[in-house]
This record gives C-alpha cells, structure tokens and sequence, in this order.
C-alpha cells in the first residue's frame, strides 16, 4: 500500500502559510466564505511541507475557479466542470507532485458530473475540493444543483423544483475512497481536513461548505457556527471506516444540521500503483528499444 | 455436385494467357469465412517476398459475424492505390457479394472463383456477362473439410487455389500460413498446410484444364515491413516521446489506442481509456502542463466534444497532438466508411481566433513521418496539432520500404531555464512568440494559466489591448510556422515541369498520385501538389506550384470541397485555370474518376 504523499520532494524550508499566497488580490465578494478556503490551503500546504514548485492547484471555472492564481506554486484555471480530468493526466504522469484539484458544486456536479465517478473509480492520489455554496455565484445568483427545494434565485423566482444532489453521498456511492465535509468558517479545522486529504493515499475528496455572503445571505456563517458538529470531538467518536455510520453523516443535507469531519476513508491501491503492476507485466513484452518495436511489423 | 469445369464453360477461354506484375483481388463472405484473415496472410507473403501490397478491409454493421469483404493489390512497383478493378474475385457466397458489389468493381476478363455451396447456377451469378469474366466454381467447404476435417480451413485452402491459379508466391502463402499458425502448436499449423495443399492440389487436378487468363510475374526482393496507417501513426508518436495517450474508443480510431495500451507501459507510458472524448484531451492538456509530450484520437464525432479543450490548449499554449481518423459525417455519420470530411471542423473549430496546426499524412508510411511531426510542431511551437487522418488511410494495411526509425529528429519543448530574480512570464511580448515553458518541479517557474486572456505572467486581465497584442503573439506563431516548415511540409510528384497539376491532400494523394503515373505514360505532364501542412496553409509553395502548370484540379473527398474554399481565402486562384472535383459518397477515389477529371480539365476550352 501507498504511503501517503510517496514521491512528493519535501523541503525542509516550507513556506509559511502566508508566504504560499500570492500577491494577487482575489475578485471575491468581501466576506466570502473562499477566503477561509483559501486560508485553509495554504496552512495545509505549509505544514506538508512542499516546496511550492511541486505543488500543482488546478480548478475548473466558477468563483472557486480563480484560486490557482492565489497560492504560490503552480496553477491551471482551465475549463468549467473538466477539472477531474485534467487533474488526473496530470498526477499520473507526474507522481512527484502535490496535485490538488477544485472547483464549484456547479462545476463538479453539474457540467462536470460526468468526471467524478471516473476520478472515484481510478483512485489518483490526488485531492478534490468541491466549494460547494449552493449557487453559482460568478454568473450572479442562479439556482445549482445543490440549492434545496423552495429556495429562489435569480433563474429560480418562484422556488428551486428540483431535488438538490448530495455531494458526499454520492462520492461514497462512487468509491471516492476519501470522503471528508469542510467549513470555511472554521480555518484550522478545514486546513485538518485538506491535510487529511493530503496525508491520503488515493482519491481525497472534501465537500467544503463556504458561503456565499452575496447571494445566500449573511446568517449563514453565523447559523452554521452556532449548530456545527465536529466529528472525533466532544464525545462523538466516528470510525471513518463505519461505512453504514459514514453514510448517515453522509446524508445529511441541511447546512445547518451539519456533522464536519472524515467521513469515510479506505485504503485501496492508487491509479498510479497499478499502473506500476501494469508496467512490470508489459515489461515481459519486451524492451523499452523502438527496434523492438519495429519487429512487429516484419511479416 | 456439377463438375465445375464442365458446369462453367469459361468465356475467357480463347485468350491467351497474359502476364501481369499488378493484381488486385477481392474476397468476400460471412463473419465465420475468414475472409480478412485470407487477405492478410496475401499481403503478409508478398511484403516477405519483397513486393508492394495493400489490403483494404470492408466490413457490415454488424459487430460480429456480419460479412465482410478485403480486397488486396499485390505488385512488384509501388502500389500507391487499392486498384480500382478486381482482377480476380473470391465469393464464399453471393448475398454477401451483393452487399459490397458497388465496393468490388470488377474488371474486364475478371476471374470469378465461388464455393460450389453457395448453390447458384454460374448462368445466374450477379456479374455483368458483358464483363467476359472467367467463372470457376470450387466446392471450398467441401473440399476444407475432407482436408483437415473442418470447414473453417476454407479460407486456408483458397489461398492454395489462388496460389496456383495465378502464380502468386506460392512459398511465401506457405511461409505466411505457418507463421500465422505457428504459435497455436504443431497440430493446427500442420492442418492448415494440408489445407493450403488440398487447394493447390484441386488447380493442378481438376482445374488444370481450365484456361486461366492472368498469370502473376514478380521478381523477390528484400522484404517489406506491414503496418496499417493507424499503426504508423501510434509508432510515430511513440518515436517522438509521447508517454500519455488518453482516448475513447471510437470507429475507426480505436486502433491507434490499442496498439499503445500494448506498446506505452514499457516504455514507462501510459495509455488511459476514458469516460469522452472531453476528458480524454483533458488528460493530455494535464499531461503536457506538466512537461509530458500526450496525444488522443479520434474520428469527428470525438472531435466535436474536444473541440472545448482545443481552445484551452490554444490560449494557454500547451502542446497536444489530437489526430482525427475521419469517417464519414455528419454526426454520427457512417462510421466504418471514409471521408475528408473533418477538415473545416479541424481548422475552424473553436469560438474565438484561435489558432491550431493542421497536418495530414498522405500515404501508411507518411502516417509515422506525421506522427513524429506532429509532437515536434507541437512543442516547438507551443500549440495543439491536429492530425487529419482517415478510415482509408488508417485502417488499410500495407507495405512500407524498411527505414531507418532513429533518422527523425525529435523536438522537445524549450523550457524554463531561470531568470535570475526577474520573476517568470509565461507569456512574453518581448521575447518573440512562443517563451520557454516552466514546468511544474521547477523552482522559480511558478506561474498560473488559464483559459482566460491574461497578461505576460499568465494572470487574468479584461484589457481590449492586452487581448489584440496577445491574440497577434498567438497568431505569429503560425505564421512562422507556414514561413519555416511550410516548404519541408509539403510534396509533389509526378513530372518536373507538369502542365496540369492536380492539388490534393491526405489518402486522396495515393490515387492521384497513380492516376498522375498513368497519364504521364501517356504522355500528357501532369503534376500533384500534396499539402501535408494544411494550417497555415504553405501559400507560397503551393501558389509557385500552381503558377508552373497550365491548369489545376483539386481534388477531395468531401461534399463542399473544403480545403479548395480555405485555399481560395489564402489566394487568389484563376477561375479559368482551376476545377474542383470534390464529391461525398465513403469510398476512396478511383485512380481512373481522377485521370478523368484530368483529361477533361485538359479538355476544357
């Protein structure tokens, strides 16, 4: 088994947390629950201790989607809903790499729905965190496809009709074999969890819960604070490898009755490792030599 | 069982017998006939005796067991076309035939061999009497069956009838059998070498009375390799470095995936099968950001969906080859027939000015050349490749002259090689078009990309004016390009002073390329122009080619004749001196449909 961030070079001078943001200023709204997100990472990431050229921070399109140009290291804003894909190429070509992936519930669960089981099933060691706010915030305030029934937005006036999806129970369903819920209002806690991620041999997938200020109110950061549940504390004692406890904490949908923490973690080879397996069998095919190559077509 | 000599007087029989060094031979029947396996083994004896062959395969929609049909040349020349007549037919059976009758054209005097079986009288087989062919009825099942005890050998055994029906190298049929069946142990090789011998046995037996028309005359010579367009194009990517290859299975591109699942992990690649054809470019953008030479193919449909990612790679400059092994469109089209039908999706696909190479092998061998061209014009030039194959050139397996693998230089991106303490540009406007890429590992190089315009760091920026100096920074690369390789990148055959050209690209250039052959021996000085960089277009090679000749026809095979239209916004052509024959319809271009357009080019006043 993988241990966690095998082949990624240390340096024994991280970057503080601060020194792994740039000096760019984020085009979020003041107050957006990103910041927090933002400040998560980059504890995470100094305290892995990466240097910030091995750190790779690539994102698909939305709000979420301009955090590469905001962490030192190097960053690929690509396209909406294909995050998990280009994450993937890259990861599995180039393992020495810190690979972390975002993007928005819009992007990851909408658009780009059809990538997540794939990524799930491959298990890349890689980490995958959904900025999942319940709108899509950059194109200003239109229902998602995790807004609850009932709830107006800009292209829903009379209330959203359509059921919400659930994140985290549908990483489980797919056999995301690291499945964690996150709070950017509470920074320590969530750069836990993105470490956690990190530390993960295998697909790590963070369902983050940042608000936005803008377009889902003021009262959420403060409600969610005020009834948050922090799993592994104050008496709640959540074996991440309970699959059937896993799956009720998974299930909860209300951000305000809201369990954060691992949820569900198992160890199971990586893409990477298999693709090792697969290489020593193909090594019996003969030398890595074009001339070898070449003999098959000799008739 | 009528006797078939007797059965089938042959009208043929007061000609002399004619030696040819040229035959082209179709085999039809069912799934279960073993027809393509016939023809490889034709084509796999000729290439080890050293002569020219190709094979050209033509299946149902069925998946399994539907008919099928090949039709091989074998010559001692170079065999640049399919051959537009079949000299000899084989049908296990006529409704099959029928199927692919507007696929088989047959020849004058053409030599019609059938399995007695099929149970049609000779009187009422479904070929034109006027054509004055030879039939000749042999009971191959029955005769497979004695022979080895099973019927499925038939396909075995013809191979012995037209061995010794028309002089083929009879050696090297048994040379090619073996080998085929060698690895299947000693027991199955020796019942196919007693079917072989029971066909040769049943010419000089009962047939050997028969007045046979044709008689194959070859000399042998070093022995060729055999690969299929789709082959050489993966073997050229491997050559060049590629080490990722992510795809979608798609008719008829699939090939090039599974020749490199095979072939990439030894040479510590990957080859990964993805969910669409989006994530499949989407890795090789991932990969190659991260200093991976990565490829994908496809056929059009595929195309659409990565026409997403094409931008990304375009506005970002990240290098990808994505070769596109055309079908016929559009949608999903026909898929297990040819077109050139991708090629103004290919140049023009995309919101935006956004610019991309276009490249197009023209023949098997020209297919690895381009597959190595491809990463080389992608990595020096920063900038996503396409490779405009198609089901004609990438499925038909054919002879290729030995060569020499190592003799192609290989291009690798330029990267980052520090600045000191002047931070990085990813994109520099001081630098001329294309800057060293940082890639991700190296100290100093961080930088952030995206699909959004940015300024010279690679951050995001709204500004009009950034956007019009980067958009020309784009373009000028392509311009370079047309300006450097554009004379490396193209070919033209035939006389060295033509007075009509003929202008085409990708396989249209095997049959044109013959048809050229056929009319300069009859005295007439034709030329072709072959474009293998389509975008940009290399105007000032092809406006000097077009200015040596009297008259052009281009020539594609696609309805709108669309590379003629793109041509024509590159250049002024003369209306008077320039025709266009393009025509849709999923079969290749007879050699004598383009010696006729010529000639009435020629002709016109």
């Amino acid at each position: 088994m993988a241990t966690a961030l095998a082949g990624i070079p240390r340096t024994e001078t991280p970057l503080s947390a601060k020194e792994f943001k740039t000096d760019l200023k984020p085009i979020w709204c003041p107050g957006c629950g990103d910041f927090g997100v933002l400040a998560a990472l980059t504890k995470a990431l100094s305290e892995v201790q990466v240097a910030p050229e091995n750190v790779a921070v690539l994102t698909g399109i939305g709000c979420a989607g301009r955090l590469p140009g905001y962490v030192s290291g190097y960053g690929f804003n690509a396209l909406h809903g294909r995050v998990l894909p280009l994450a993937t190429g890259l990861k599995i070509t180039r393992p020495d790499l810190l690979v972390f992936a975002a993007g928005g519930d819009g992007d990851g669960l909408a658009i780009g729905a059809g990538h997540f089981p794939h990524a799930a099933r491959r298990n890349p060691d890689l980490t995958y965190l959904m900025f999942d706010n319940q709108v899509y915030g950059l194109t200003k305030g239109q229902v998602s496809p995790t807004t609850p029934v009932g709830d107006v937005t800009t292209t829903t006036r009379f209330g959203s009709i359509e059921a919400p999806m659930n994140p985290a129970t549908l990483a489980m369903a797919y056999g995301v074999s690291f499945v964690a819920r996150a709070f950017s209002g509470n920074v320590s806690h969530h750069a836990e969890m993105i470490l956690e991620a990190f530390r993960h041999p295998g697909f790590a997938f963070i369902q983050s819960i940042p608000p936005c200020v803008t377009f889902r109110g003021n009262e959420q950061f403060k409600t969610i604070r005020e009834r948050a549940r922090w799993l592994g504390e104050d008496g709640d004692d959540h074996d991440p490898s309970d699959w059937g406890r896993a799956w009720e904490i998974a299930s909860q949908t209300d951000i305000y009755d809201m369990s954060f923490g691992i949820i569900w973690r198992q160890e199971r080879p990586t893409y990477e490792e298999r693709l090792g397996f697969l290489r020593e069998k193909a090594a019996g095919r003969g030398p890595a030599e074009l001339d070898s190559v070449l003999d098959q077509f000799r008739p | 069982m009528p006797d078939p000599t007797t059965a089938a007087p042959p009208t043929g029989a007061e000609t002399s017998r004619r030696t040819t060094d040229d035959i082209v031979i179709g085999i039809v029947g069912s799934g279960g006939d073993g027809v393509i396996s016939s023809g490889e083994l034709l084509v796999s004896a000729a290439a080890a005796e050293g002569l020219y062959a190709t094979i050209l395969k033509s299946f149902g929609p069925q998946i399994r067991g539907g008919e099928s049909s090949c039709r091989v040349r074998i010559s001692q020349d170079e065999a640049l076309s399919y051959g537009d007549l079949l000299d000899v037919l084989v049908a296990f059976n006529w409704a099959d035939y029928k199927r692919f009758r507007e696929e088989l054209e047959l020849a004058p005097g053409v030599v019609v061999i059938y399995d007695t079986k099929d149970g049609t009288p000779p009187g009422e087989i479904p070929v034109d009497p006027a054509l004055d062919p030879v039939v000749i009825q042999v009971p191959f099942h029955e005769l497979a069956t004695e022979a080895t005890g099973s019927s499925l050998s038939k396909n075995i055994l013809v191979l012995g009838v037209l061995g010794e029906l028309f002089d083929l190298p009879t050696e090297g049929i048994a040379g090619a059998v073996d080998r085929k069946f060698r690895r299947k142990g000693e027991e199955v090789r020796a019942a196919n070498r007693k079917a072989l011998d029971a066909g040769r046995a049943y010419v000089l037996g009962e047939l050997a009375d028969v007045p046979i028309p044709l008689s194959f005359t070859y000399e042998t010579g070093e022995p060729k390799l055999l690969m299929t367009g789709n082959e050489a194009l993966a073997f050229g990517a491997l050559k060049a470095g590629c080490r990722l290859y992510a795809g979608y299975p798609i008719t008829p591109s699939s090939d090039v995936m599974e020749w490199l699942a095979n072939e990439l992990p030894r040479f510590g690649g990957t080859m990964i099968q993805t969910e669409d054809e989006i994530a499949a470019i989407g890795m090789c953008v991932g990969a190659s950001f991260g200093g991976i030479k990565a490829m994908t193919s496809t056929a059009g449909p595929g195309l659409s969906l990565m026409t997403e990612f094409l931008g990304l790679a375009s506005m970002a400059e990240i290098p990808v080859v994505i070769a596109d092994i055309q079908r016929v469109g559009p949608s999903t089209g026909i898929p297990t027939k040819t077109e050139q039908c991708d090629f103004s999706h290919a140049v023009h696909a995309g919101p935006g000015d956004t610019p991309r190479v276009v490249i197009a092998p023209y023949d098997v061998a020209d297919c690895f050349h381009i597959g190595v061209e491809a990463f080389n014009i992608a990595e020096e030039y920063q900038t996503p490749v396409l490779v405009l194959s198609d089901q004609y050139l990438g499925q038909r397996k054919e002879s290729v002259v030995p060569f020499d693998i190592h003799g192609w230089p290989v291009v690798s991106r330029r990267t980052y090689g520090g600045n000191g303490d002047e931070p990085y540009r990813r994109y520099r406007l001081d630098d001329g078009d294309v800057t060293p890429m940082a890639i991700p590992g190296q100290a100093g190089g961080e930088h952030t990309i995206s699909g959004l315009e940015h300024v010279e760091t690679g951050d995001p920026t709204s500004s009009g004016l950034v956007h019009a100096r980067m958009t020309e920074r784009r373009h000028a690369k392509l311009e370079r390009l047309a300006r450097e390789r554009g004379p490396d990148l193209v070919r033209t055959f035939g006389v060295e002073s033509p007075e009509l050209g003929i202008v085409c690209w990708g396989s249209t250039s095997a049959q044109a390329r013959e048809a050229a052959r056929r009319l300069n021996r009859e005295g007439l000085a034709v030329g072709v122009f072959v474009p293998q960089l389509l975008c940009p277009l290399p105007v000032a090679p092809l406006a000097a080619f077009l200015e040596t000749v009297d008259r052009a026809v281009w020539i594609e095979l696609n309805h709108q004749g669309q590379f003629y239209h793109w041509a024509r916004g590159w250049l002024d052509l003369d209306a008077a001196r320039s025709g266009l024959y393009a025509r849709s319809g999923g079969s290749p271009f007879s050699v004598q449909e383009i010696v006729d357009q010529v000639l009435a080019m020629a002709e016109r006043a």
